[in-house]
């Protein structure tokens, strides 16, 4: 308890970090958020005008004051209001935080499902042809881009064969949400069990090259039993420490996923405040991104010292 | 054992912790108090509600509904307010303003919520006879003149921090003569001050009881008097609309018209195939291409209609530029024709000579034209002491038309011996170039309904913040008096002599009137091309399978 309890603390030094640099990043950018907002020539709009959005806005304050407002607000647990829609960004974050997340689990349980027993079995029967067939497919799943993957995907299983929709996250009914859910987690999933496949593969061989898998074949136990009670839990450690940064990483960077998808989660959220010069948005959603990698890395830890007995927290 | 099952449960917890923090929450709604549905003096026994009321669909007919695609969400659809394209074409089917854009004319309006107006000799009194028994939506009561003067008044005040007021910022004062008659002052004649209301969207009439009593969620449940109202819309997202029963010009003959996002346009191209989606607008020369080899697909776009000059804007202050041959040498050194058919893969565009767009008043092509000639050009450039050449950079989006264009301009100028260098920004960067005036070129395409806004893009008092891009200084005194000058004839003289004398000075290098490309199934019926996005009029359309 007292490790987990340590490592939120440390949580608040980095985020303090993380918002410095995008703080900074974002303002010394070109671009004027005001004149973004505007969507026409500043020049249309009176002076008098302008500044008064400015100060509404609070940018006609010194930087340093800007960035201390905001940090005491932060942590009163305020993150702002957008400058575009005038709503709290916690608003927006929480509603686009639900296809993110939707995208997330259903990529990581496609990883899972696929990465893991083919990397399995390539390294029960290493330089076969099964071996190789799984591994060239691994490569091809890593080197495949996600944005060619994906339209692709859109082609074939909701042009060529209308199986499934092409736009949106689905809403109302969970068959819905399931149905806009299959070919963009496929994507996500597709890479991340390209990469799962491959690092199974290797723990396996290493663990079953091990005195104590061959001691457990010698006392005459089920291969299978040798294979997922034996070697799969050694093997387990690297592949759970990638799945949860795999996890932390689909959070924070499926961006291209969900505009393919036209899935209005996190990072098209991100893109737009990006581009709208939308400061307030972007720099609560980098907090949010900030602690979603922090407590998901805290969640792996905690995952494989359940695993691993070795592995000691106090 | 004990203590992995503690690590597991610890792991478990937290991870729920996160999930549900973030995770489907029942309400995304605003979670602001709900604004009394129920107006204290409500005038009429059905109380406006939030809720939309299930439209009185006929039974027998098959509901119509027209879905389209674009690649931004909604963000505020009240016209003082609104910013994007999304916006202003969704505000222009809920809300009317005193006059309308007419069908097929950038030259010319229709009446909207004036029957009929009346302007004074000196040009500078407008006097608006409004519609009797125009109602808003939801129940709340009708329009009267009152509305026009505080709508307009509101869109003026700095006080309410509107986003920009383009078309009105002529009005001197708003009087109301009679619950039926509102007249308008203007500070000096603007012989286009019709056209710029017909298509400023924040010039539209909003409800002020509605705007008092909703707020901030005006923004997302506006009320106006248009052919269609909201029934649903969500912030960077979709808007449901659905058919006025009683629209002054008739109930719309689609019922239903839903805008859903699409980031990726070749996307909303298969969706538009596969008839996901009824309508949509395209930016992408190779998607249009596909579209118009696509079966049970229309691709509009009429380049009688085009009111955008997309040009490359030198910076006349710079050197090189400051030289008017160097200037001509650039245009002289691009063949325009074979640019124009390879980047828009041979759609019907025009070459651009004048810089005022074909569909607004006073355009002409009879100005000087500097015909394709590397020879020309090379003399050009030697003559003005540059027989080397030059090396130059532009800045420009990474969007449409601009990689292929620049690529093929960037071959031609090579051949003349200047040597192109392109720096592709995003749009926020442009336009903070583009205010400080700080880039040798920086390519644009203004699109305006209106040809003294074009003019804003050569007056010499409007340099950099202003939109003179090209910081040149030309016919100033003209291009004041077109302004003004209330007699048209005159003013299509004085137009014809500004854009004469601005092809002499080749300030900028245009390139093409740009149109804008709407695509839908062919079973979509009454589509008007579009003189710019915004213009989008559902209820004029018609679904007839």
């Amino acid at each position: 308890m007292q490790y987990v309890i340590r490592r939120l603390i440390f949580l608040i030094p980095t985020l303090l970090s993380m918002l410095i640099g995008v703080f900074m990043l974002l303002h010394l950018t070109p671009g004027d958020p005001v004149e973004m907002l505007l969507d026409i020539d500043t020049a249309y709009v009176p002076k008098e005008q302008l500044d008064l959005i400015r100060k509404d806005l609070g940018l006609d304050r010194p930087l340093y004051e800007q960035f201390f407002r905001y940090v005491s607000r932060v942590i009163r647990g305020d993150l702002g209001t957008s400058y575009r829609s005038k709503l709290p960004v916690t608003q927006h974050v929480r509603s686009a935080a639900v296809p993110t997340l939707h995208l997330a689990l259903g990529g990581m349980i496609i990883a899972l499902l696929i990465g893991v027993p083919a990397g399995i079995v390539s390294a029960v029967k290493p330089n076969t042809l099964t071996d190789y067939v799984t591994v060239t497919l691994s490569m091809i799943g890593l080197s495949a881009p996600t944005f060619w993957l994906g339209i692709l995907l859109i082609y074939v299983f909701a042009f060529r064969l209308p199986w499934f929709p092409m736009i949106g996250d689905g809403a109302g009914s969970a068959i819905s949400v399931l149905k806009h859910l299959v070919l963009p987690a496929f994507v996500i999933g597709v890479h991340s069990a390209a990469l799962l496949a491959r690092l199974t593969r290797s723990a396996m061989l290493e663990a079953l090259s091990q005195d104590y898998i061959r001691t457990a074949h010698s006392k005459g136990l089920m291969p299978r039993v040798v294979i997922i009670r034996h070697a799969l839990r050694n093997a387990a450690i690297p592949v759970v420490a990638a799945a949860g940064t795999m996890f932390a990483y689909s959070l924070t960077g499926s961006v291209v996923v969900e505009m393919v998808f036209s899935r209005r989660g996190l990072g098209y959220l991100m893109v737009g405040a990006i581009n709208g010069r939308d400061f307030p948005l972007v720099q609560g959603l980098i907090l949010v991104f900030g602690t979603a990698i922090v407590l998901t890395n805290l969640v792996t830890d905690l995952l494989i010292g359940a695993i691993d007995p070795r592995v000691s927290h106090g | 054992m004990r203590k992995s099952f503690v690590y597991l449960l610890t792991s478990l917890v937290i991870l729920g912790v996160v999930l549900s923090g973030c995770g489907p929450t029942p309400t995304i709604e605003p979670t602001k108090a709900p604004t009394p549905t129920k107006a204290p003096e409500a005038t009429k026994p059905p109380a406006p509600t939030d809720t939309p009321k299930p439209a009185p669909t006929p039974t027998v007919k098959t509901k119509k509904k027209l879905t389209w695609a674009f690649a931004m969400g909604t963000n505020c659809l009240d016209p003082a307010f609104q910013t994007g394209i999304p916006d202003s074409n969704n505000i222009m089917n809920i809300f009317n303003s005193v006059v309308a854009p007419k069908p097929g004319s950038l030259t010319e309006v229709a009446p909207g919520l004036a029957e009929r107006w009346e302007v004074s000799a000196d040009g500078t009194v407008y006097t608006f006879y409004l519609r009797a028994g125009v109602k808003w939506h939801e129940g709340y009561g009708e329009f009267t003149a009152q509305d026009v003067k505080y709508s307009w008044e509101r869109v003026m005040d700095p006080a309410t921090k509107a986003l920009g007021t383009p078309a009105l910022k002529v009005v001197k004062s708003i009087e109301v003569v009679d619950s039926r008659t509102v007249r308008v002052t203007l500070k000096n004649p603007q012989p286009g001050f019709l056209i710029n209301v017909a298509f400023t969207p924040n010039t539209n009439i909003v409800n002020k009881r509605a705007i008092e009593e909703r707020g901030k969620d005006f923004c997302l449940k506006p009320i106006g008097t248009g052919p269609y109202r909201v029934v649903k819309a969500e912030t960077n997202g979709g808007v449901t609309l659905a058919a006025n029963d009683d629209y002054f010009g008739g109930r719309p003959a689609i019922d239903e018209v839903e805008l859903r996002v699409v980031p990726e346009e070749s996307v909303a191209v298969l969706a538009l195939k596969a008839g996901e989606i009824d309508y949509m607008i395209v930016r992408e020369p190779a998607n249009i291409t596909e579209l118009r080899k696509a079966q049970g697909v229309v691709v509009n776009g009429d380049d009688k209609f085009a009111a955008s000059i997309y040009a490359l804007w030198l910076n006349n202050t710079r050197k090189p530029f400051n030289d008017v041959r160097v200037r001509r040498a650039l245009i002289h050194a691009i063949d325009r024709e074979t640019l124009v058919r390879e980047a828009t893969e041979g759609m019907l565009i025009r070459v651009a000579h004048s810089v005022v767009p074909p569909a607004l008043v006073g355009h002409t092509d009879d100005v000087v034209k500097y015909e394709y000639s590397p020879e020309k050009a090379k003399a050009l450039l030697a003559e003005a002491g540059y027989p080397n050449g030059f090396k130059i950079t532009v800045d420009s989006m990474k969007t449409a038309f601009n990689p292929i264009m620049l690529t093929i301009v960037q071959n031609y100028w090579k051949k003349v011996g200047v040597e192109l260098e392109i720096n592709y920004l995003d749009r926020a960067a442009i336009r903070q170039h583009q205010g400080e005036g700080n880039y040798d070129i920086t390519v644009a395409n203004p699109t305006r309904a209106e040809v003294d806004m074009i003019m804003d893009y050569f007056r010499c008092g409007q340099f950099p913040p202003g939109p003179n891009m090209a910081l040149y200084k030309g016919p100033c005194e003209l291009i004041e008096a077109q302004a003004t000058e209330n007699n048209p004839q005159k003013r299509i003289e004085i137009l014809k002599q500004i854009q004469q004398q601005i092809a002499i000075d080749a300030p900028v290098v245009p390139l093409w009137y740009v149109i804008e490309v709407s695509a839908a199934r062919n079973y979509v019926k009454g589509m008007i091309p579009n003189a710019g996005t915004w213009t989008t009029r559902f209820h004029l359309f018609d679904i007839q399978k």
